[in-house]
């Protein structure tokens, strides 16, 4: 008995050496692991993403052996087909990349087997120091695969030099742009005081939409199959709404992104993520070649019910595409050190999103901006925070593609509409027009 | 028969035999080896990279050239469009400084469709028509604003996407063709942000064909884009000059389009100007692998040639590789094409290397050695196991299956016998001798007792009681005469006259009680015989 005791403490000796001995990382500074990456910020333009993954790549990607290769930059929308595509390896499709940036329902259809839950990385001591809902909001299926990094919400980005002379000229103010009700009257009273020009172009029509039925305590507008219960009234009296200023032309939706059409002077408004400041730049050139400085202002998302101001909470996360633990391990370090708390604000500040640790969001107030348009940005998102309750965006398969494909039927018929309208038709029939052609799509 | 006792300095034959062969061995291998590597079928890690870096480069400048002129061609196709599309549309007489803003824009409605068929069927990121104009003469600086179409592929990094944005041109028309703005667009082009645009628009164009040229390396305005472009000329059917067009091709896209398949690792392809041993990664192109490598080495990197006949480039990073200068038309900078891979793969698979082909020589020679003991020691087993037997038995074994050694053992066996037949007669000849001293001795007892009868007694006692009364120098010369030697003898080993030996003979016999060396020696035959009768009682 003595004896099988003595070789029973041996081998637990030795397995508590070997365990001991055996490293506690699976990354080499000597033979970096490689992790390509596709996301969406500074699409186009500058990408402040691409600038912190150099400074990864030259510190801590280094020190521990780690390199990010950014291959691809575009938006959530292209980058959700693309990610599509790649894993059904379409030919002409890229490789599915090691890190991603994507919505929720880019996850689910990708399927959260295929990623990294982010819980085997993190501790709960960790997580606790990130924003609670944004968090939630990364959970899907139980796991937390999207992690936030930064997250943005829905504002209006407006030309202030030339709004301030109709403003001038019509008594108007900011104010009146509070509200849904405000919103259009301004837009109406814009169209003709410019000769026929449209206030604003709608990024996210059917989220302004959403967002005003939910102000008014109404919910329950989907279907179980995760499209649009067609027979629900508020969903048609509230389209109705936005549907009437669109047929007159006092709003439209967006060619692609709206700033392109602040940019041009073609709308004096735009409807769009708070992330769109990247893209504005400093002037507005009209047709003949003409500039003028934009002095862009920024206002929270009009409001249906002031009483229960609510905006969206949206942005994309950062999902780690399953492969290797050696590769979940560095997805998960380049997670950390991204959202370290001066990092992220950094980060949050260059792009126009909201930051997602705690710690980051208190330090906002005091953030040095260098540019005013960007102090005017975070001005209002602070405003939108104290004052709005955020809510998630809907995650539901196929859902996006349906919206991809209202916005391009619309854009296609909206100045027909606004000629038809122009031309004496009643805007409630051509709105009606507008909700059939809505009920359509299923 | 008795085996004679080896001398344990000596080697053992196994021993012996062992280096032999393990000599032989290592000589073998070197030949072998060298020969190996004198044909060339031994991978020296060195020698490998290289190699493969020079195909890399071959293949990356291949590639670059062929795409670089069909680039080329397709400008030049682009330029005819263009050119031909402005005739149709200037008045007979009119210039294109004439072009009121309607015409330009339906000259921009008609041009946008060539432009964007000509971007993507080309390899590049961006397509552009610059027209020798402004929409507004009459604006502030209309002399650096130029009208144009700019198209750039959507997603620079994502070639395969066919949406097109309008970077520079109108919007309205563009919208019209489904072309959106891009983020940064802008209604004309800044020529004080286009790259050699006044070296581009001075000089005289001869013919199309020779006149395609590369820019310097720029940033695409409000983005942080660098970018090369093509340009050629747009000329009028009199050689009007209109403008230029051509093609970009912008880092993000040239990071996606040429990632190198490679044996290697890791590995970075730069297309970049060099100066004074530095390669301006500002004004660069670069790329890395398909299988998702890519590490900017820094803005600043430095080269120079190693041993190995590579060049390290040192920035913020150390990479090794190849640099080889490349003619790109209209480039004034130095061009040139490197190859780099990270100094640390390059060490550590030179490292990995040296240690392979040690431990294939360690392993060889183990090999070898283990080789060597077997055979040896199966070579001299029956030998061994033979002697051995030898040993243990003192008869040679009967057969080892080694005809030397059986033969050895055979003429040990003759030998052995010829020596025993010696034996026994020398036995039998000692026992006669034994036989014959007996005899003789027992003689010679009997003579010495009938001798001792015959001495005088009292002489005999007085010769013996005297004894001890000689000098040292006279017992000297009595024990030299009891040895047998004469008295001539005698002066010579003492090294005396024969006068002093006879004084002192004269003394010994005087002393003695004797008269003769014949009695001294009964005398002393007589003590002898006695002391040992003594002994022996």
């Amino acid at each position: 008995m003595k004896r099988f005791s003595c070789l029973f403490i041996i081998i637990l000796f030795v397995i508590f050496i070997v365990v001991g001995c055996s490293p506690d990382t699976l990354l080499d500074p000597n033979d970096p692991v490689i992790l390509t990456m596709w996301h969406v910020y500074g699409e186009q333009a500058n990408s402040p993403m691409n600038e912190l993954v150099d400074e990864f790549n030259s510190t801590l990607g280094r020190d521990r052996g780690i390199i990010i290769n950014v291959t691809h930059i575009s938006n959530a929308y292209q980058i959700g087909q693309q990610l599509k595509a790649a894993q059904k390896g379409i030919l002409g499709a890229s490789n599915m990349p090691d890190l991603f940036f994507c919505h929720n329902n880019n996850a689910q259809e990708l399927g959260t087997q295929n990623l990294v839950d982010w819980n085997n990385y993190f501790s709960q001591d960790e997580l606790a120091h990130y924003v609670d809902d944004f968090l939630e909001d990364g959970i899907v299926d139980g796991k937390l695969v999207v992690f936030p990094v930064s997250k943005s919400t829905q504002l209006l980005f407006i030309n202030g030099t030339q709004f301030e002379r109709f403003l001038a000229d019509t008594g108007f103010t900011y104010d009146d742009l509070a509200t849904w009700d405000g919103f259009f009257r301004v837009a109406a009273a814009y169209y003709d005081w410019s000769g026929g020009k449209s206030f604003c172009a709608m990024d996210y029509l059917m989220r302004a939409i959403e967002l005003c039925m939910e102000a008014k305590g109404h919910n329950d507008y989907m279907t179980s199959e995760g499209w649009y219960d067609f027979d629900d009234a508020v969903l048609k009296g509230t389209w109705m709404e936005f549907a009437t200023s669109l047929v007159q032309g006092h709003i439209v939706i967006s060619d692609l992104y709206a700033n392109t059409q602040v940019m041009t002077g073609e709308t004096v408004a735009g409807f769009g993520s708070s992330a769109a400041i990247l893209y504005y730049n400093d002037t507005v050139t009209y047709s003949d070649n003409t500039s003028e400085p934009m002095n862009l202002e920024v206002a929270p998302m009009p409001q249906s019910n002031l009483d229960n101001a609510i905006a969206t909470q949206a942005g994309v996360g950062l999902c780690a595409y399953k492969t290797t633990e050696q590769k979940g391990e560095a997805a998960a370090v380049f997670a950390r050190w991204l959202t370290e708390s001066d990092r992220n604000l950094q980060f949050v500040t260059d792009t126009g999103y909201m930051p997602v640790t705690d710690g980051a969001f208190d330090e906002i107030e005091s953030y040095p901006f260098e540019e005013a348009s960007y102090k005017t940005l975070y001005v209002t998102l602070k405003k939108v925070r104290d004052t709005s309750t955020l809510v998630e965006e809907p995650i539901y398969d196929g859902y996006y593609e349906k919206i991809a494909i209202l916005y391009e039927k619309l854009r296609v018929l909206q100045h027909d509409l606004e000629e038809r309208c122009l031309a004496g038709e009643l805007p409630e029939v051509l709105a009606e027009e507008t909700w059939l052609f809505f009920e359509s799509i299923s | 028969m008795s085996i004679i006792p080896h001398n344990h300095s000596a080697k053992t034959l196994r021993a012996k035999l062992f280096v032999n062969m393990l000599v032989l061995t290592i000589v073998l291998l070197s030949v072998i080896f060298t020969g190996i590597i004198f044909i060339g079928n031994v991978d020296f890690a060195q020698e490998e990279l290289h190699e493969a870096l020079d195909r890399q480069m071959r293949f990356f400048r291949h590639e670059l050239i062929q795409d670089f002129e069909n680039l080329a061609i397709l400008s030049v196709q682009l330029s005819e469009n263009i050119s031909a599309l402005i005739d149709e549309q200037l008045s007979d007489g009119a210039t294109i400084d004439e072009f009121s803003s309607e015409e330009l824009t339906e000259l921009q409605d008609v041009m946008l469709e060539p432009v964007k068929q000509k971007l993507l069927q080309a390899d590049c990121s961006g397509a552009f028509v610059l027209l020798d104009t402004t929409v507004n003469h009459d604006m502030d600086k209309a002399e650096h604003s130029r009208n144009g179409i700019y198209l750039q592929c959507n997603g620079p990094s994502l070639p395969y996407v066919s949406s097109v944005l309008l970077y520079r041109g109108n919007p309205q028309t563009s919208k019209n063709h489904g072309i959106m703005p891009h983020r940064k667009w802008r209604l004309e082009f800044d020529t004080s942000l286009f790259p050699n645009y006044d070296e581009l628009t001075g000089k005289e164009y001869i013919s199309l064909e020779e006149s395609f040229h590369f820019t310097d390396f720029f940033t695409l305005p409000g983005t942080s884009e660098k970018a090369i472009l093509l340009t050629i000329p747009i000329l009028g059917e009199n050689g009007t000059f209109y403008g230029l067009c051509g093609f970009e091709l912008s880092q993000g896209y040239f990071k996606s389009v040429y990632v190198q398949p490679t044996e290697l690792d890791r590995q970075l392809c730069v297309l970049a100007s060099v100066n004074n041993g530095a390669i301006e990664m500002d004004n660069s192109l670069s790329c890395g692998t398909d299988s998702g490598f890519y590490l900017y080495p820094g803005d600043a990197v430095s080269y120079r040639e190693s041993k190995s006949g590579l060049c390290v480039f040192e920035g913020e990073r150390t990479y090794i590789g190849l640099l080889e200068s490349i003619n790109i038309t209209g480039q004034s900078e130095n061009m040139a094409l490197a190859i780099m891979i990270p100094k640390a793969d390059y060490d550590t698979q030179v490292k990995e290397n040296t240690l392979h082909i040690a431990v294939f020589i360690v392993l060889l020679l183990f090999f070898g050695i283990i080789c060597c003991l077997f055979f040896s020691k199966k070579f001299l087993s029956p030998i061994i196991k033979g002697l051995k037997e030898f040993k243990e038995s003192g008869t040679p074994p009967h057969k080892t299956n080694v005809s030397e050694i059986d033969d050895l053992f055979d003429f040990i066996a003759q030998k052995d016998s010829e020596y025993e037949e010696q034996i026994r007669i020398l036995v039998d000849e000692k026992q006669d001798l034994l036989t014959e001293y007996t005899r003789v001795q027992t003689n010679l007892e009997r003579l010495v007792d009938k001798k001792s009868d015959e001495i005088d007694s009292d002489s005999f006692r007085m010769f013996l009681a005297n004894l001890d009364t000689l000098t040292n120098r006279e017992r000297e010369i009595f024990d030299l005469y009891l040895s047998g030697k004469r008295a001539k003898e005698i002066h010579e080993i003492l090294g005396m006259s024969e006068n002093t030996v006879k004084f002192h003979n004269k003394n010994i016999y005087s002393k003695l009680g004797i008269s003769s060396r014949k009695q001294l020696l009964q005398y002393a035959t007589l003590m002898r015989e006695q002391e040992e009768k003594d002994k022996a009682d």
